[in-house]
């Protein structure tokens, strides 16, 4: 299991270090600092052998995190601890940077003496935690004995993600369904590949222990009772209906359930959490297509059009387009002419950036652009790197849609019909790359 | 105030003051001194001096305190054991405490407490905590089992913790259980033969029923611990396969890793005629490609295990190849194991699209990725017959490209396309030949002249190819030195009669003027072969088909079959054969020594053993070895996954026994290792001193010890140490700074040219000059050039005119005459009072000096002046 987790700034000082394992010495936190971030070159592998000992490392901004071990370790796992870890300090203080980690040094120790007892993972949801690991360590002694024993029970309990005890005046629940459309597309026009993965993330305020039901457009539970229902009906869904190539879902979703009836039944841990993650590649709808034109006028000039289509209904609309054209390494200069919003050439990102604030569907806009080149002897090809894009839209591009969620709370006398619900679609670009 | 406040580096005489603030009586003021012992600890100094003082704050109601200093007990108990023991007593009253958090944490520090006295007090306290009410002081026993198995395990036996422990996985809390699980299972690992895990199926339904119900952690802990267990029949393992597959929709990546091992390994048992083995396979895809869109450090681990399970069943993930594409950002790791996983997806329905993309990668920028590009449509023509054709053409065009790299990967991989596909793509022969100048890897190098020596025949001036081979041979490296022999070799079995010289040249360079064994052997063995018998020799490349001269075969340590042996090892991570970094091979002299035996003994028996037919080379260029694999895919998940290797290979043998030191170890100085890097000795200077000595007495320094203790630890000089330090301490940083100032653009002979020519023809232009170090290979302005100055003198006190002819007198003329200028030449100065002074005039007019005429008020006629304003101004500053 996990030996050690170190902690260090940019320059490879130690912030935290904190050792689990005998096998794990205080060279360890030398032999790291020396041959990986004081090597220079680009990271080759996140996980590095150095003397038999293994280093598990992920870099936070300009922070090093690095878990240590002798043995042999199941390496998802580590990483996976990593994370967690990261977002754990991040619920606690904000922004990962030096100066907080030195700020909170303290908490940081005593959160990894919970979170990792030994080297194995221990508890690491937040809720959890923040019931008993505060800031002030007087709050141990203001405890009554119920409330400790509270505390160790949803820590150690099958519902480790809520209290009990919650109540709210008003019941209410946000959906959100986040979407990040990836695509890769060949210059002429060919999907190379794309997916879509979303995320429904839960913000909830429900009093109670509340038993929720989520439902949306998942083919197979369509299809399942369009079988039973009458036949027209299921033509009509069939066609709203989406395939999910797979999904994840958070701690609370009973996934036996799922996988015999495939519905997706769960109590909600309070505050915001995500719900599930999912994948599809089926009959996504691309928001946009950008149409490439590259032309090399003699050596030492380039002559780029890009066209950008929106592809969906006129009465919505995009925001927050942005488009990155590289440029060769040997640029000298560049003129463009765009349309709609702003175009300009970064020279230090060797990127043309071509930014619109708003876009209706249906509409098209073009960007054109000289790149004077400076004549150089080099033999090696501009690699070309793809055109990206950046966007954000109102709706899910794959065709997702929440059906409906219902509470149930037997316990306390509130209904499903009085909670408000709230949902909201957001598509984004998550890699939206055309060769050109 | 903030606590970064402590970090920051402070003075002597630390110790002491913090001695006093530990033992103040105000609370808060002993907080913030263990505050501070804590960051100096971490930072690495040496503050086990504080220990009475630190440990007598330990009886304290505050939490947050109480953790603090268990902190540093965990950290100096080992040293101190002595004095650890004033602590037991603590200890042994927090378990008792009211609260369990409390019970928890006493139990949890004390196992963390590496002192063997201390272990017997931990007994008692430990049974108890075991049995506690609370189940989160369970969970945390749990795991103290294993913790002072770890210390001493013979304890552990004697005292019946184990039979305790194995009772808690019937426990109702499913935490409890996969702690339970997680201790036991590394106690197991170090006793192989015991019985501790004892996996019946009512445990494996308890463990069943419980990883519904634990954290995401307690999942990977159970999962982890199903995958060692053995069905009794299909029906079982099905049932197993059942409960496990919903594990694979978890939001937790090494959730989902962990249930596919298991699932990967009760599949085995499945009859594949079942339908529900194809559902179960149709159900592994997803999740596996959804790993692909998590973080990039678990995407790599990803794929290296989907590396392994493609290898073991390519029918999983055979229809998902799109997701496998490379992606312009993804990190270095991830796209080249992305790259070697579309390599074994590749098959003649998707061969098309691959090969577009790889000829896409083709084109990147990172060298390693662009080559293992190249690379894999070789192996793409290997692997898919069909393809073979377009693979040739696309390699081809990549030729033409005329990027080195890309040039010399793309004729290995020919190479390995004439080994499989003999006699059918020669036309390229031609296009390979003119490349052959650009060639400067030993590897491109051997496959060439291999090509050359296959297919001599066809090559017109094959000769002269390998004669321009030969002028360097003892300059390159052994692989090619080997491949030249052969093929030279197989030359001269071709075209006898003009080949003889070199043949015979080639024969005396590799047996009398090498002192290489491998190369000496071989050349023995074929000069004896050639002539005690040509007529054999010839015969058997008459014999055979005349298209693989199979001498080449003989000793030449073909790539594949190299890494197919050495598989695990550090050759098949570099891809090449060991003798391109190790140049002690046994396994190659071992060869050439039964050849050579083979040969004198028998030369009949010694034909039929060398000259059989060679099998065509697989498909599947670097499989992991089925035993290997089977062994890898019950590690699915771990990092024995992640490195290909078994766990043997870095798993250090003995728990609980002192482990080698570690590069860097601060303190002692034998564990200090020699950077080769940074050891590079210029002549008569001294050795650099890595940066990890560097670093290790800029920490030194910062744990407060003088310049002499750092030397004479560390070996080094006090001066050496103070400049290390002094460094530090301006620039914070003990890495090189960069140079002061841009490397001189004329090389000392340039520079003497320059002079030479001057002296003796005054009047060259700087243009003349510098078309003439254009001609000795330097290239530079015509200001570079002109860089000439006369003497530089001091003045002291004020100037007058006489002193200014002093100075013209004792400077300017022998300046003027040691640069040689002869007659023409013109002085200028301004109009300041002691050059325009009846004096100096008198005495230019003497010397007969021409003066330039100098305007009045007009700076502007000398551009340097408007320099000299800029000077003075920031020298006022």
């Amino acid at each position: 299991m996990i030996g050690g987790l170190f902690i260090y700034n940019h320059k490879g000082e130690v912030l935290i270090s904190r050792v689990y394992r005998d096998d794990i010495g205080r060279n360890a936190v030398d032999a790291f600092r020396v041959n990986v971030i004081h090597a220079r070159q680009q990271v080759r592998s996140p996980v590095t052998n150095i003397a038999r000992t293994s280093f598990f490392h992920v870099k936070r901004s300009n922070i090093w995190l690095a878990a240590v071990t002798k043995q042999n370790v199941n390496a998802a796992m580590v990483f996976e601890f990593l994370y967690k870890m990261c977002d754990v300090m991040t619920a606690y203080f904000g922004k990962i940077s030096e100066e907080n980690i030195k700020n909170n040094f303290v908490l940081i120790y005593e959160l990894l003496d919970e979170i990792l007892d030994f080297g194995y993972p221990q508890n690491s949801e937040t809720g959890a935690l923040k019931t008993f690991i505060t800031q002030q360590g007087i709050k141990g002694q203001l405890q009554t004995k119920e409330e400790q024993s509270q505390i160790t029970s949803q820590v150690t309990g099958q519902i480790g993600w809520r209290r009990e005890g919650i109540k709210y005046r008003r019941n209410e629940l946000f959906l959100d369904v986040l979407e990040s459309v990836n695509l890769l597309m060949s210059p002429q026009g060919q999907v190379l590949s794309a997916h879509v993965s979303g995320r429904v993330v839960m913000k909830s305020y429900l009093s109670g222990m509340p038993e929720c039901k989520f439902g949306m457009n998942d083919k197979i539970v369509i299809d399942k009772q369009g079988k039973g229902g009458a036949s027209d009906d299921a033509g009509k869904s069939g066609k709203q209906s989406i395939a999910i190539d797979d999904c994840t879902f958070h701690q609370c979703v009973r996934l036996s359930k799922f996988d015999s009836e495939r519905s997706i039944s769960f109590i909600p841990p309070d505050g915001e959490y995500e719900l599930m993650r999912y994948r599809t590649t089926k009959d996504i709808i691309l928001p946009f297509r950008v149409i490439p034109l590259v032309r090399e006028v003699g050596r030492t000039k380039l002559e780029v059009k890009v066209v950008i289509k929106s592809n969906f209904k006129p009465s919505l609309l995009a925001q927050k387009i942005e488009v990155r054209i590289p440029t060769p390494l040997n640029t000298s200069g560049v003129q463009v002419i765009c349309m709609k919003g702003k175009a300009k050439y970064k020279a230090s990102e060797n990127a043309i950036v071509w930014k619109i604030k708003r876009m209706a569907g249906m509409k098209e806009s073009q960007i054109s652009a000289e790149i004077e080149l400076l004549p150089t002897n080099d033999k090696k090809k501009w690699a070309r790197p793809p055109i990206s894009m950046n966007f954000e839209v109102p709706f899910a591009p794959s065709g997702l849609k929440v059906r409906y969620l219902k509470v149930f709370e037997s316990k306390l006398n509130y209904s499903d019909h009085d909670v408000i619900k709230w949902v909201r679609y957001i598509g984004r670009s998550g890699i939206y790359e055309t060769r050109c | 105030m903030t606590d970064s406040k402590y970090f920051t580096t402070t003075k002597k005489g630390e110790i002491f003051e913090l001695k006093a603030e530990l033992n103040s009586d105000k609370k808060e003021k002993k907080k913030e001194a263990v505050k501070k012992v804590i960051a100096s600890m971490t930072v690495g100094k040496d503050v086990s001096a504080l220990f009475p003082d630190v440990v007598n704050c330990m009886q304290t109601d505050n939490l947050e305190l109480k953790k603090l200093v268990y902190l540093y007990l965990m950290n100096y108990a080992k040293s101190q054991p002595d004095m650890a023991i004033m602590a037991v007593n603590t200890f042994v009253k927090d378990c008792e405490d009211p609260n369990p958090l409390i019970r928890a944490l006493a139990v949890r520090t004390m196992g963390c407490i590496r002192v063997d006295k201390i272990t017997e007090y931990l007994c008692e306290p430990l049974r108890k905590c075991l049995k506690d009410e609370d189940p989160y002081v369970r969970k945390t026993a749990a795991v103290c089992v294993a913790k002072l198995h770890d210390i001493n395990a013979q304890l552990v036996e004697d005292q019946g913790f184990l039979d305790t422990l194995k009772d808690l996985i019937s426990d109702s809390n499913p935490m409890v259980v996969a702690n339970a699980v997680a201790a036991l299972s590394e106690i197991a690992e170090s006793h192989p033969n015991s019985n501790l895990m004892d996996l019946n199926p009512q445990t494996m339904n308890k463990l069943l029923t419980a990883l519904n119900e634990c954290t995401e952690w307690g999942q990977i802990f159970i999962l982890d611990c199903l995958a060692n267990y053995t069905p009794r029949d299909d029906r079982e393992s099905q049932s197993i396969c059942e409960r496990v597959t919903p594990r694979l929709s978890h939001a937790n990546s090494a959730v989902v890793l962990s249930a596919v091992k298991v699932l990967m390994k009760f599949m085995e048992m499945l009859p594949k005629d079942l339908d529900y083995y194809g559902t179960l396979l149709k159900k592994l895809a997803p999740p596996l490609v959804t790993l692909l869109s998590a973080e990039p450090e678990l995407q790599y681990v990803a794929l290296r295990n989907i590396n392994l399970i493609v290898q073991r069943r390519p029918e999983i993930l055979k229809h998902e190849m799109k997701v496998f594409y490379v992606k312009y950002n993804d990190p270095i790791y991830v796209k080249l194991e992305k790259l070697d996983i579309m390599i074994r997806l590749a098959s003649q329905a998707n061969i098309a699209q691959v090969l577009a993309e790889l000829k896409e990668y083709a084109t990147e920028v990172d060298v390693d990725f662009v080559r293992k590009a190249v690379r894999a449509i070789g192996r793409c023509a290997i692997k898919v017959e069909q393809s073979a054709e377009r693979c040739v053409s696309t390699l081809l065009d990549l030729i033409q490209t005329k990027v080195n790299y890309v040039v010399q990967e793309a004729i290995v991989v020919i190479k390995d396309i004439f080994r499989k596909y003999p006699n059918k793509y020669e036309s390229v022969i031609a296009t390979l030949c003119e490349n052959l100048d650009s060639l400067d890897e030993p590897e491109a190098r051997a496959a060439m002249i291999w090509i050359v020596g296959e297919y001599a025949e066809r090559i017109d001036n094959a000769d002269e190819l390998l004669e321009s081979f030969l002028e360097g041979f003892h300059d390159e490296s052994t692989q090619v030195q080997l491949q030249l022999l052969t093929a030279i070799v197989k030359l001269f079995l071709k075209k006898p009669t003009e080949t003889q010289e070199l043949v015979q040249q080639v024969l005396s360079l590799a047996t009398q003027d090498s002192d290489n064994p491998d190369l000496r052997d071989r050349g023995y063995i074929y000069w004896r072969l050639l002539s005690t018998d040509p007529v054999a020799a010839k015969e058997v490349v008459l014999a055979e088909k005349p298209l693989i001269s199979e001498e080449t075969d003989l000793i030449e340590p073909t790539l594949l079959e190299e890494l197919i042996c050495h598989i695990g090892t550090l050759a098949s991570v570099y891809h090449k054969p060991p003798s391109a970094f190790d140049s002690d091979n046994p396994d190659l002299r071992d060869r050439g020594y039964i050849y050579w035996r083979l040969l004198s003994t028998d030369p009949v028996a010694a034909k039929e053993v060398v000259l059989a037919e060679k099998p065509l080379i697989s498909e599947e260029t670097d499989l992991i070895e089925p035993t290997l694999l089977e062994e890898l895919i019950c590690h699915i998940g771990t990092l024995a996954s992640v490195y290909h290797k078994p766990p043997s290979a870095f798993v250090e043998g003995n728990h609980g026994v002192q482990h080698k030191g570690l590069p860097g170890s601060a303190g002692s100085h034998l564990s200090t290792p020699k950077q080769p890097a940074s050891n590079i000795s210029t002549m008569g200077k001294t050795k650099e001193l890595s940066t990890d000595i560097r670093d290790k007495i800029v920490d030194l320094h910062k744990a407060g010890m003088g310049y002499k203790r750092i030397g004479k630890q560390l070996g080094e000089k006090i001066s050496t140490v103070g400049a290390v330090i002094r460094k530090w301490k301006k620039h914070h940083t003990t890495a090189n700074l960069p140079r002061s100032g841009p490397p001189h653009k004329i090389l000392p002979r340039g520079v003497s040219l320059i002079m030479r020519t001057v002296r003796n023809h005054p009047k060259t232009t700087r243009g003349e000059l510098m078309n003439q170090l254009k001609a000795a290979g330097t290239t530079v302005t015509k200001e570079t050039v002109a860089k000439g100055t006369e003497h530089l003198h001091r003045i002291e006190g004020r100037m007058d005119g006489a002193m200014y002819c002093g100075i013209l007198d004792q400077h300017f003329l022998p300046s003027v005459r040691e640069l040689k200028m002869g007659q023409g030449w013109v002085f200028q100065h301004n109009n300041d009072p002691k050059h325009t002074a009846k004096a100096t005039k008198e005495w230019l007019k003497k010397k007969h000096i021409k003066v330039l005429e100098w305007p009045s008020q007009s700076p502007n006629l000398n551009p340097i002046g408007n320099l000299w304003r800029e000077l003075k101004i920031r020298v006022a500053r």
